[in-house]
């Protein structure tokens, strides 16, 4: 090791990180054979006893106590402003109730964000269907030209939440409720969806239960129809879900 | 929320989010003093340390959500955000000129009381404290935190290096200049200091850096 070298590392000798062992003895070595590089040493060495002195000085500075005091009060604020007023808990609590009467009139509960509505479809209900297990007459005549085609999977997926693609405008939509009396194990085939306007009377003969008074007024709803022409599920428009008990 | 003595950082934390007063406490008490130290050290100002401690608690306070712990421990948090409010009043108080000499009497962490067997060796140290302390002040800002940090925080290169945001290689490479620098500046405090030693023939000088002197010839 050569003076140049020692230099460039004579602020590491005592720093347990600083060198590896062989340079360190290196450095040593070199101090001992060298004068000039000892004093540079012996300086380093009284330089880092002076800062452990400066470091034994200030080592019991603290900050005053009334810093703590107004750093707590300080903190007592924040937490005040964090936390929500007595009240706001009832205020949740009656806010839960209300949603939950809401959402009580659409079952299976909504879950998914908006979705997109299928396009709509200019059918309307004249008679009442015969038969609970089939959708009315009207509702068997060829599908509109715009319907959406609709498959086995997407009209699971619309009884567990999930929405079935269609086209149309995005609106906040309901599930499809499958309809009691259809066979949802027959094969869905190209099934479509198709948006019909009814009469609240007529959802009892769909097998969806409705209030007694419930009257003539007219709803819209989307029907999914299997490929054999049954009505499989039904839901409704939000604008006429409301007149469901 | 039962605090133990062991209770870590992220412990503490998580009761000060909560709103536990007695977490947001021991957060204080355990990290209040070091990074006083390192603002007084750093400024040279024990008010300013002051404020630039409580400013560090105040935003942990208000927005404890910017601790990211995968970006390292919290003491690299508390002591860079320290670092970033001592910068911000080192080039506020640049603007100024200093009319009155640092004052370091005050605080809790004044030296020791001196004994009366060994007053002459105190005041030696006190005097070697006081010069240490004013050349680290006059250290060039990159070089003055590398020694704050390493010397007087006794950090680790890898610790000092996460509160800087460098490389360990550069927190070598600037402690190693700042010892240079400071090597230079007491040489030549020590050799400003030869008159008054003559003038007072008991006080001791070459007693703190005997051989700073012959190199200052």
């Amino acid at each position: 090791m050569n003076c140049q070298t020692f230099r460039t590392i004579v602020h590491e000798i005592d720093v347990p990180e600083g060198l590896e062992a062989s340079a360190l003895d290196a450095a040593l070595g070199h101090a001992q054979d060298c004068s000039r590089c000892a004093r540079q040493l012996h300086q380093a060495r009284e330089l880092v006893v002076s800062l452990q002195a400066l470091e034994r000085a200030d080592r019991n500075r603290q900050t005053p106590a009334y810093c703590e005091a107004r750093l707590l009060e300080a903190f007592r604020a924040q937490r005040g402003r964090r936390r929500p007023p007595a009240w706001a808990g009832w205020m949740a609590a009656a806010a839960a109730l209300i949603i939950a009467a809401g959402a009580g009139l659409r079952w299976p509960p909504t879950s998914s964000p908006a979705r997109r509505a299928p396009e709509r479809a200019a059918v309307s209900v004249s008679a009442p269907p015969s038969s609970p297990a089939q959708l009315p007459p009207a509702l068997t005549v060829p599908p509109p030209s715009r319907s959406v085609p609709v498959s086995r999977g997407s009209l699971r997926a619309a009884g567990t939440g999930k929405a079935v693609a269609a086209n149309g405008p995005a609106e906040e939509l309901a599930d499809f409720i499958p309809l009691p009396f259809a066979d949802q194990d027959a094969p869905l085939g190209s099934g479509e969806v198709v948006r019909i306007r009814l009469s609240e009377a007529d959802l009892a003969l769909l097998g969806v239960p409705v209030s007694e008074d419930a009257g003539g007024r007219s709803l819209t709803a989307d029907v999914v129809i299997g490929e054999d022409g049954v009505a499989r599920a039904i839901r409704f428009m939000p604008s006429s879900s409301s007149s469901l008990d | 929320m039962a605090l133990e003595p062991r209770s870590t950082d992220g412990d503490l934390l998580q009761g000060m989010v909560a709103g536990d007063e007695q977490a947001f406490v021991a957060l204080y008490r355990r990290w209040q003093g070091s990074l006083y130290r390192f603002a007084i050290q750093m400024t040279g100002n024990p008010g300013v340390a002051e404020e630039v401690t409580q400013e560090v608690f105040l935003t942990l306070m208000r927005d404890p959500k910017i601790f990211d712990p995968s970006r390292g421990p919290l003491q690299a948090f508390l002591f860079g955000v320290c670092r970033n409010f001592v910068m911000r009043r080192i080039s506020e108080e640049s603007r100024y000129v200093r009319l009155a000499p640092l004052s370091f009497d005050g605080g809790n962490g004044s030296m020791e009381p001196a004994s009366s067997s060994d007053l002459l060796s105190d005041l030696t140290q006190a005097e070697t404290v006081d010069r240490v302390r004013r050349a680290v002040l006059t250290l060039p800002t990159r070089h003055r935190e590398a020694v704050v940090l390493c010397d007087l925080q006794e950090m680790s290169y890898e610790q000092a290096a996460a509160v800087l945001r460098c490389p360990v290689g550069t927190v070598r490479s600037r402690l190693h200049r700042a010892r240079e620098l400071l090597l230079l500046k007491l040489k030549r405090s020590a050799v400003a200091q030869i008159p008054r030693a003559v003038a007072h023939p008991k006080a001791k000088i070459t007693h703190e850096l005997p051989d700073l002197q012959d190199d200052c010839a």
